[in-house]
């Protein structure tokens, strides 16, 4: 716990300084901005523990991939009517984004961002897919975040759709959800899924869908800290300069004109804990098990995908953490005829397309509906689309 | 064992591992002027941070600044 740090770099400064240990600590920054800066020693604790599992430890991985931990699916979860997120609930004239950290990161970056390890939640309006991902998002002032999503993700495949028809897209930010959910949201798949309990239609179409998220690990800690209600306006509408931003590959992204979110309201719990992984420079292993783009996580889905694509002999799977976990993929094999290694290279560096998600995404998924029945899955911001979920579950389904 | 790049030793031996990586990691020359900056803590406002929080943080205890 580091108190009294200036979210003005110096918070980034210490951030990136505690990368060069080998498992680093997780830092806690209490903050004194209208709320007692301290939330409870219990909730802290689970925090910091849920993000400090580091473990980049093969058994960990294989845990995962062979119990299809990596695949998207539906998970029992509590739909719930309350809980702590509401325990402060601000609207319209009480909306104010200022009142909460939002760091400077990097020293070039264009703005404070707040959300790095947060969930941007959006529903399909076609269908029942609803989709949280981890995009950037920085504060402009009291009412308005701007927000960075690169085409192809899936929550710009969603938001064009509400642009289509001449809306704003409802979106919800949430900067304080168990660190295993922001995990999920960051992953190529979701880790942990949850449901997102909507209102009725009606509601949404008057864009005032709420969203509370659940999750049965931990019900009153997997609650959000802290999220944000708002829509997106069309970009011919109203755009703002974003960025630039230290990104994961180790650069400063260019800026330009990004679209907005008007925030309609914001829900937190009393003393929320925001959580953060401002991105660094490889090979600064910023992507832990608890935090977005998980390297485990990751490493997981590459082993199931290449068990899928019918690469024998696979003993053991990692990403390098550095880098959002997308740069070195390294496969063990025990060989068993010539030439399986290049196989193994070979097929590995073809199969996590992490960054767009399928063209052909929509049409496929309608096709495969009756899978996704009730209350939507909730999959990773560059997860694969729907239409790989049914790959995956027909295939679980054939495994012994 | 058709590969003919398996060493006759190893072939021998009935060893049929190998190793090899290549990591092309280079910025083009084209352009290098232009490449967008490295996103990392300015090393001067490091060690001064460093410096603020010797003795209070314990991870700067042993790492180097």
């Amino acid at each position: 716990m580091i108190e009294g740090a200036d979210p003005h770099l110096e918070m980034g400064a210490l951030y990136e300084l505690s990368l060069q240990k080998a498992v680093p600590p997780v830092l806690l920054f209490p903050q004194d901005q209208g709320f007692s800066g301290r939330p409870s020693r219990r909730r802290a604790t689970c925090a910091l523990r849920a993000c400090s599992m580091t473990a980049p430890a093969s058994s960990w991985c294989r845990t995962i991939a062979s119990t299809g931990a990596s695949i998207p699916r539906r998970s029992a979860s509590e739909c719930v009517d309350d809980g702590p997120v509401l325990d402060n609930v601000l609207m319209d004239n009480e909306v104010d984004m200022l009142a909460f950290p939002a760091p400077k990161w990097h020293g070039n970056d264009g703005g404070q961002y707040i959300g790095t390890e947060c969930m941007v939640i959006a529903q399909d309006p076609d269908s029942d897919w609803v989709n949280a991902g981890t995009y950037r998002v920085s504060v402009r002032d009291k009412k308005t975040l701007s927000i960075f999503i690169e085409p192809g993700k899936h929550a710009d495949l969603i938001r064009k759709k509400w642009w289509a028809r001449g809306e704003h897209c409802p979106m919800v930010v949430s900067v304080g959800q168990a660190p295993a959910l922001g995990a999920a949201g960051g992953g190529d798949r979701a880790g942990a899924c949850l449901r997102v309990r909507r209102r009725r239609r009606a509601d949404r179409a008057g864009r005032s869908s709420s969203c509370a998220a659940a999750s049965p690990a931990c019900r009153s800690r997997t609650m959000p800290s802290s999220s944000t209600r708002a829509s997106c306006p069309r970009p011919q509408e109203l755009t703002m300069t974003e960025g630039p931003f230290g990104e994961w590959p180790g650069y400063y992204t260019s800026c330009g004109p990004e679209p907005v979110l008007q925030v309609k309201a914001i829900y937190h719990r009393n003393d929320p804990i925001q959580c953060a992984t401002p991105p660094a420079r490889p090979i600064y292993p910023g992507t832990y098990f608890g935090t977005a783009g998980s390297a485990l996580i990751r490493a997981a889905a590459l082993w199931d995908d290449l068990e899928a694509a019918g690469v024998p002999g696979i003993k053991g799977v990692w990403k390098m953490p550095g880098g959002g976990s997308r740069f070195i993929n390294v496969i063990a094999i025990e060989q068993l005829h010539a030439g399986h290694a290049k196989m193994a290279g070979l097929v590995g560096g073809r199969l996590r397309v992490e960054h767009l998600s399928r063209p052909h995404h929509h049409h496929r998924r309608r096709r495969h509906r009756h899978h996704q029945s009730g209350a939507g899955d909730v999959g990773g911001g560059d997860a694969l689309g729907p239409q790989d979920r049914d790959r995956h579950h027909r295939r679980r389904v054939d495994r012994p | 064992m058709i590969d003919p790049m398996l060493l006759p030793e190893r072939r021998a031996e009935g060893d049929l591992t190998n190793s090899r990586i290549i990591i092309y990691a280079v910025r083009p020359c084209a352009w290098k002027d232009v490449f967008p900056a490295v996103n990392a803590v300015d090393p001067g406002y490091a060690k001064e941070v460093a410096r603020k929080w010797a003795g209070k943080v314990k991870f700067l205890d042993d790492i180097a600044i």
